[in-house]
């Protein structure tokens, strides 16, 4: 039976495994008696390997149970009584919102462009933080998005998207209105 | 050494221009910012302040960087003394005798002799800095690629042997960091290597990708599934910084001397930054100080030890970067990226061909330890006000400055997606308990060890045993075999130990 803390090490083992089978399809031409570029992945999946390997016997064979090596700074951490951290989070929702609000973000900046964008994201991301101070919410949103923009336009010099058909427009009227070219 | 100080008065001479000021003053307010909110730390607050750096010369640009790397070693000292905040891991030791001397009714005291920690071991760090930078650079000159790639897989072995977590997850992190590093067009053969024929892939991942995704996205996405702080913390008591005087200085000498020795060394290591240097500095207080019995009852030296090795690390750090282009932490990596993306590489030759910019840098720390001090003295009361912000919408900002930050680098939109990604696979990491530094480390080594290790075989057709039979190389690799052994050996010591007592 496979012990459920054996699975994240027999995943790795599996990508050690994987990536020494892509490295041995990687095309090139070397020297005869010259090592190829294929050698320093391989070298890394095969120290992977071995690490995965021994980790995944132990939680299966139960050892696992004696004290891990561990790094200088755990073992201080552990004598200070800091070694644990924070608990875990168990808020998933709020987790599986933030993640949704960033992925937005990435596929909607193109679309829409970076001023809207940012404004909903800013909106979004603190209502899902648990923020509930609407109006602080909205003006901070509004005048974070226009703040960013301008730094990043006139101070860093950085083109950011504006998006595509009328959301474009409607970005050139805000850079316009903040005196941004 | 004449030539040493004549260059540095130059130095200074850059510095004092009113942009270059203007600039440092900056980096040392958001690096005290960034040290005081708990939910931003010292390397995402200096991954914060890349871009702005994008169109600044390279002198203001590492200015910048290395004045929120100093001033964020001190300022999480202010929340972790007053209100048992500690900013940073960094400051966890200093709530137990920072904090305890606070509650003792005695809070300027202990802000005082922080102040006089960070002072004098920053300042005596800068001066090692520039003390040893020449003679190892000098020095780096003689080594070819075997030393370079046993250097390079000490700074490996150490991240993992020195930082937090266990070996295994570590040594997995750094296998992945590793193998990041091969995407993309191999640089001696121009071979494609896991890129499947994806544009974005192809050009290989940028470690700036991994670390802004890793550390600054995966920490918000932490912090929101545990739920943000609404606690307001009372900020309005009155907080000033009061001196020690020059007699209680007098009685600390021995502590505060070994810790800011034990800050350098620790700094010069690659892989183990200021945390380290803090919780090891009041290791050795317990194990060495004259009143080590009563460490941890709120003393001076439970105060100066993890402050002192903290700050003083900064300037051990720079010395590996400087002098051979080598990062030895999360900081440095992004000061080391600030280096390429204004074109000049840092390595041995630095001295020779851009002491004009080497000697600017190091005058600005030694301003930069002088003007976070002043700063902290006169401001640190304006300066905690900033833990009354909602960290909900900080969290969503510091998403932003991510995202730019990223953007900015090539103004490639797919670097938005990578960073996304990295910022999940950051949150896994800090849930199932895998250390991220390894992972960043080897994500921004590995290309510079392998085209060691490349070089060094096709040198010496193939011959791997050269790494043991140069003395430079041997001695090197001995340490990277005592990295490696040292946590296993003291956990089997500790099995045996355990097994003893119960039995």
């Amino acid at each position: 039976v496979i012990r459920r803390d054996a699975a994240p090490y027999a995943l790795f083992l599996l990508v050690a495994i994987v990536v020494w089978l892509l490295a041995d399809r990687i095309d090139f031409y070397a020297p005869p008696g010259r090592i190829g570029p294929d050698i320093w992945p391989k070298a890394i999946a095969l120290f992977l390997g071995v690490v995965c390997t021994i980790e995944t016997l132990r939680r299966v064979l139960g050892s696992a149970k004696n004290r891990d090596a561990q790094g200088l700074l755990q073992t201080l951490l552990d004598r200070s009584g800091e070694g644990d951290g924070a608990p875990p989070g168990t808020n998933t929702r709020r987790l599986l919102l933030g993640i949704g609000a960033v992925a937005g973000f990435v596929l909607l900046v193109g679309v829409i462009g970076f001023v809207l964008t940012t404004a909903l994201f800013i909106a979004a991301f603190a209502i899902i933080g648990g923020y509930r101070r609407y109006g602080v919410v909205m003006i901070t949103a509004l005048v974070g998005a226009l703040l960013l923009t301008l730094l990043f336009q006139r101070v860093v010099y950085l083109s950011l998207p504006i998006g595509v058909g009328p959301f474009a427009t409607i970005s050139l009227g805000i850079l316009a209105a903040l005196g941004v070219r | 050494m004449l030539d040493i100080f004549a260059q540095l008065g130059g130095g200074f001479l850059v510095v004092f221009a009113p942009f270059n000021l203007l600039v440092l003053t900056i980096g040392l307010v958001l690096g005290l910012l960034v040290a005081v909110l708990p939910g931003l730390t010292l390397v995402m607050g200096v991954v914060l302040a890349l871009p702005f750096t994008y169109g600044m010369g390279l002198v203001p640009a590492i200015i910048l960087l290395t004045a929120m790397y100093v001033s964020g070693t001190y300022g999480g000292a202010f929340t972790a003394i007053l209100f048992r905040i500690p900013g940073e891991p960094i400051d966890v030791p200093l709530l137990w005798d920072g904090y305890k001397m606070a509650q003792r009714g005695e809070p300027a005291k202990a802000l005082g002799w922080t102040l006089f920690a960070a002072l004098g071991g920053g300042l005596i760090s800068a001066c090692v800095l520039v003390a040893l930078s020449a003679p190892v650079a000098s020095f780096a000159l003689t080594l070819s690629s075997p030393e370079y790639f046993a250097i390079l897989l000490f700074g490996l072995a150490s991240v993992v042997s020195l930082g937090g977590g266990s070996l295994a997850h570590a040594l997995i992190s750094l296998s992945l960091g590793l193998l990041i590093a091969c995407v993309g067009t191999d640089a001696i053969y121009g071979a494609e290597r896991f890129a499947f024929g994806i544009p974005m892939l192809q050009d290989g991942i940028e470690y700036l990708l991994v670390m802004v995704g890793a550390y600054g996205i995966g920490e918000v996405f932490t912090r929101l599934e545990r739920g943000y702080d609404t606690t307001r913390v009372e900020t309005d008591k009155r907080i000033r910084t009061e001196l020690p005087s020059p007699r209680e200085i007098g009685n600390v000498k021995a502590s505060f001397l070994r810790s800011t020795l034990i800050g350098i060394i620790v700094g010069i290591v690659p892989g183990a930054g200021a945390t380290i240097a803090s919780f090891v500095a009041y290791g050795a207080e317990g194990q060495y100080g004259k009143r080590r019995r009563e460490l941890g009852t709120g003393i001076p030296e439970g105060i100066l030890a993890p402050q002192a090795a903290a700050t003083s690390s900064v300037g051990g750090a720079l010395i590996p970067l400087i002098t051979m282009g080598i990062p030895g932490s999360g900081a440095t990596a992004i000061i080391l990226g600030a280096f390429l993306l204004h074109g000049m590489q840092p390595g041995p030759q630095v001295f020779a061909t851009s002491s004009h910019i080497v000697y600017p840098i190091f005058a600005s720390l030694f301003l930069a330890i002088l003007g976070m001090c002043v700063i902290g003295y006169f401001a640190i009361k304006l300066l905690v006000r900033v833990l009354d912000l909602p960290e909900a919408i900080v969290s969503a900002f510091v998403v932003l400055f991510c995202f730019i930050g990223a953007f900015a680098a090539r103004s490639n939109p797919s670097d938005l997606q990578v960073i996304a990604v990295f910022g999940v696979l950051g949150w896994l990491f800090e849930r199932l308990r895998f250390p991220i530094a390894p992972m960043v480390l080897g994500a921004i080594l590995g290309p510079l060890a392998e085209n060691a290790f490349m070089t060094t075989m096709i040198a010496h057709d193939n011959n791997w045993t050269v790494l043991f039979t140069r003395p430079v190389a041997a001695v090197v690799m001995m340490l990277v075999a005592l990295a490696l052994l040292g946590p296993i050996i003291q956990a089997a010591r500790s099995r045996v130990e355990n097994s003893a007592r119960s039995g």
